[in-house]
């Protein structure tokens, strides 16, 4: 209903929303037509424009209402379950894995994880199967985005904003500065949607706090409930030992091999400014999930028994903050959604032309660039008519697809490490994954396999033994540029 | 290309690397310091486990700035043309 509360919430996001689109055309006035600068921003990010581009793009619906969703649950650990090792580990990986990474693309002039593979070990289809693999798990999660756009704008303009009009006005904003600034458009609208997020997130975490009378006021409310249940691990199931452990290898192996991270690598302008990245990503974990889980955790004292426990956040922001407050945190939360958005589907539209289109028709660079446009427009369109028919809930979308993910680091960062393995070996352990953690799923393989971990552990165990015996019953072709790779990787790390 | 990496534990400083970070794996398995079921409140208001993880973080980033210090210089044939 239109009421003036809901014109002031409406104004404020038409403003966020109308300058993240002037940041995206200024992108665009300097990007060139030129595949190069359009799909990798002439792989030229600074420290700043790259830690924004990983970090905005990496911290989706997850942080914004995942995050204070599962707090709201299942209490304060939900830190250290998510985020703790992922923001140690993935870091690492970036330093050492990122490194060759980035060495690779810089050397061949790769773009895309299908085009290194397939260079890697001689290939011709690799690629093919991993544009395949990702997009089944990428599509589910630009999914997630377009839905949590549609029903945060519908949920705190009470309706003014139908579902489908919010999730469509989003994805409108997002495919107009991705179209216009690729990579760059990208990198530049992140890092202003970055701070909108972080700052959005801690100005409430001090705000909220005061409005229950404190910190130590707002934790003791939490503390009182089944005798501090909520403040540690103990009797809360998933937050046992082993889905503890697996759950932390899923989210940092998962993340690492994200398309639109993997490729993001690789527009570093330089390996220092990968390094700097690396040190600086924990903190920013620490400065935007501290906030976002102890609200939700504060949430369970205030607000009990909320029919949609993802609505923890937004709920309490809108009965405690004054209504300007919520224009602002539906910016920011429209702010993690939009930085996912396009990465993604930059990402899933620069596999389609670099490794299906230029693979296999034979193409001018401009041509390219074309196509990657056409395909922006069509998985766009495909994406908000799946928002529009969908059923499923965020979290169990994005759970799900994370093991999916985490099931590809194996059989791709061998390709830099492992000199003896083969084209074989990366697809055996591909399709190995892909076949057992849906064969979990559809509950052909029991349960009781699992033997307490998430399905993932198995499999991944399996698939190094699977990648393991078929490296050794395959061999190395002439053809394969190993030697290459070899000098290229000496004295890195 | 294992064996000239960070990843292979045949120096000083790779063996400390590959200590680290499994090191690191196991710490955060935050019931082997005892906090499964503690309900200490640090500062008064923040949960032990939480404190114990941001403050995981903070020594990860300690470790990250140890490795950022100790990491080999890029060839120079793959430095910037440009910045952003």
């Amino acid at each position: 209903m239109v009421s003036t509360s809901n014109l002031i919430i409406l104004g404020i996001t038409a403003v966020y929303l109308v300058v993240v689109l002037g940041i995206g055309q200024f992108a665009s006035r300097v990007t060139s037509s030129s595949r190069e600068d359009f799909l990798m921003a002439d792989r030229s990010f600074n420290t700043v424009v790259l830690l924004a581009a990983l970090f905005a793009t990496n911290m989706t619906a997850v942080v914004m209402i995942g995050a204070p969703g599962l707090a709201y649950r299942a209490g304060s650990s939900a830190y250290g379950f998510f985020v703790a090792l992922f923001a140690f580990l993935f870091p690492v990986f970036i330093m050492t894995i990122g490194y060759r990474i980035w060495l690779v693309g810089k050397e061949f002039g790769h773009i895309t994880p299908g085009q290194i593979v397939n260079h890697r070990w001689d290939a011709k289809y690799l690629g093919l199967l991993l544009v395949g693999m990702f997009t089944v798990w990428t599509v589910p999660y630009v999914l997630v985005g377009v839905q949590g756009a549609g029903i945060t704008l519908e949920a705190i303009t009470e309706g003014l904003v139908p579902y489908w009009l919010g999730a469509f006005v989003t994805l409108a904003v997002v495919a107009i500065y991705v179209y216009q600034g690729g990579m760059r458009g990208t990198g530049w609208t992140n890092t202003f949607q970055g701070a909108v997020f972080i700052l959005f997130l801690l100005a409430i975490f001090l705000w909220i706090p005061l409005k229950l009378g404190g910190f130590h006021e707002a934790t003791q409310a939490v503390a009182e409930i089944k005798n501090g249940v909520f403040l540690n691990r103990a009797g809360i199931p998933p937050f046992g030992p082993k889905v503890w452990f697996s759950q932390a290898l899923v989210v940092a192996l998962g993340a690492f091999v994200y398309p639109h991270l993997f490729i993001r690598y690789m527009t570093a302008n330089s390996v220092k400014t990968l390094k700097n990245t690396s040190v600086l990503y924990p903190i920013a974990v620490v400065v935007v999930w501290t906030p976002a889980v102890l609200l939700g955790f504060w949430g369970i004292a205030q607000f009990p028994d909320l029919a949609n426990t993802d609505f923890i956040l937004p709920t309490m922001v809108a009965e405690l903050l004054p209504v300007w407050a919520i224009g602002f945190a539906l910016a920011g939360i429209l702010a993690a959604l939009m930085s996912s958005l396009d990465g993604q589907v930059l990402t899933l539209s620069t596999m389609f032309s670099e490794d299906v289109v230029r693979e296999f028709f034979d193409t001018t660079e401009q041509q390219e660039v074309w196509y990657s446009r056409v395909f922006l427009v069509v998985i766009f369109g495909a994406a908000y008519a799946g928002a529009l028919l969908t059923q499923d809930s965020i979290v169990d979308t994005a759970t799900f697809a994370f093991s999916g993910y985490a099931l590809m680091f194996a059989p791709i960062v061998i390709a830099f490490y492992f000199r003896r393995s083969t084209k074989e070996t990366a697809y055996a352990g591909l399709i190995w994954g892909f076949v057992g953690i849906w064969a979990f799923e559809f509950g052909l393989l029991p349960a009781s396999l699992t033997f307490g971990f998430l399905p993932f552990i198995p499999v991944f165990v399996s698939q190094l033994v699977v990648m393991a015996v078929v490296t050794y019953l395959t061999s190395v072709p002439d053809s394969a540029p190993v030697g290459e790779y070899e000098a290229l990787f000496e004295d890195v790390w | 290309m294992l064996r000239g990496s960070i990843w292979w534990p045949d120096t000083p400083r790779s063996i400390a690397f590959v200590a680290v970070v499994a090191l690191m794996i196991i710490l955060h398995q935050s019931q082997f310091v005892g906090l499964m079921d503690s309900t200490t409140l640090v500062f008064g208001w923040l949960p032990a486990q939480i404190a114990y993880d941001v403050a995981f973080n903070l020594v990860g980033v300690g470790v990250l700035y140890a490795l950022y210090r100790a990491a080999p210089e890029p060839p120079t044939t793959h430095e910037p043309t440009r910045e952003d």
